[in-house]
């Protein structure tokens, strides 16, 4: 499933995304709450649910290229974080919803 | 009079300035009067041997330490006497630590700097991450080589024993807990008070060069060693 459809499907909030990445094929989905678990688990090309919301995430989403990082539970990234991301071309989003409500809603779409 | 911090980074820690030497800190931490500090930097205790060195030269006792990351996430200062106890520590650390390199661009460098304060080495290892050890793991370590365990900024809503666990553990052994400094200003603390049984501190958690001496804990006793100065910390009310 595309990124941009991903996207609007589940009607996430746009951090940052540069419109070249909105044609990614996404895989897979991961739910990760801790770095290391993540940077350990987390597939190439997967969309990365997350409640963790500062800079870290920019780190290891790159070092692990996920297709994008998808904050949950109405969390917000701080400034550091948003302009990190973009200057590293890392697609954030957001959502009030939680892991699996989103999850369960791309269940069989993947 | 002791005027000490304990938890303060160097430029060894990816997240803190790249101007934090051993010498500048020391130049700061003399500055501000203090008579002890802990370098504390993330998973890592590269810059301690050069900060003892240059605390020498000014009259400070410099404390071996690090800011250790816990599988869970939780951070936690180990502070010893010795740093050869530290030296041992660390090689548990190193490894226990996730692979996979620092991103400098993201995260920042880790600079390590030698006696003349020139940066000698960058670290290349991730470290701002959790080790593969858990929490309990990691405090039995600790005091296996006669440290002290200091969970930090308890309160933290991220990388604290509340924010990971949310709640703080009467029997975990902690030789302290660590309240963050904002917190601790603004909530009016007193070294005596005690959460769940365990003494209370502060410390600056500098990475900028400019916090270093602008946030300290102070006791009207000399302290001369971290021994002294946890005892003092535990027996008062």
């Amino acid at each position: 499933m595309k990124l941009r459809q991903i996207v609007s499907e589940l009607a996430l909030t746009e951090y940052s995304v540069d419109e070249k990445k909105l044609d990614t094929e996404v895989r897979t989905a991961y739910c990760g709450d801790l770095l290391s678990d993540v940077m350990a688990h987390v597939p190439e090309d997967s969309a990365w649910f997350t409640v963790l919301a500062h800079l870290n995430i920019v780190a290891v989403a790159q070092l692990r290229d996920v297709a994008c990082v998808i904050i949950v539970n109405g969390a917000e990234p701080d400034k550091q974080t948003i302009d990190k991301a973009r200057e590293q071309d890392v697609a954030i989003f957001g959502s009030k919803e939680n892991s699996a409500q989103l999850c369960m809603k791309l269940s069989g779409k993947l | 009079m002791t005027r000490f911090d304990l938890h303060i980074h160097t430029a060894l820690s990816a997240c803190a300035e790249n101007i934090m030497s051993p010498g500048q800190i020391l130049s700061k931490a003399k500055e501000a009067g203090l008579g002890m500090i802990a370098i504390t930097d993330h998973n890592a205790s590269a810059n301690v041997s050069a900060s003892i060195q240059f605390g020498k030269k000014l009259g400070i006792k410099v404390i071996p330490g690090i800011e250790v990351t816990t599988l869970e996430e939780v951070h936690i200062l180990g502070l010893f006497e010795n740093p050869d106890e530290l030296e041992d520590f660390q090689k548990l650390v190193d490894s226990a630590l996730p692979p996979g390199k620092n991103i400098a661009e993201i995260s920042g460098h880790q600079l390590i700097f030698d006696f003349s304060d020139e940066i000698i080495d960058m670290d290349e290892n991730i470290r701002n991450i959790g080790l593969s050890l858990p929490g309990d793991r990691i405090v039995s370590e600790i005091k296996k080589r006669n440290g002290y365990v200091i969970p930090a900024h308890i309160h933290k809503r991220v990388y604290s024993l509340i924010s990971q666990l949310g709640f703080i553990d009467p029997n975990a052994g902690f030789d302290a807990v660590e309240i963050a400094a904002p917190m601790w200003s603004r909530d009016g603390f007193k070294i005596g008070q005690r959460i769940e049984g365990y003494p209370v501190i502060s410390g600056s958690d500098s990475h900028f060069l400019e916090s270093v001496g602008h946030f300290h804990m102070e006791i009207p006793e000399t302290a001369d060693n971290l021994k002294d100065l946890m005892e003092i910390i535990k027996r008062k009310k």
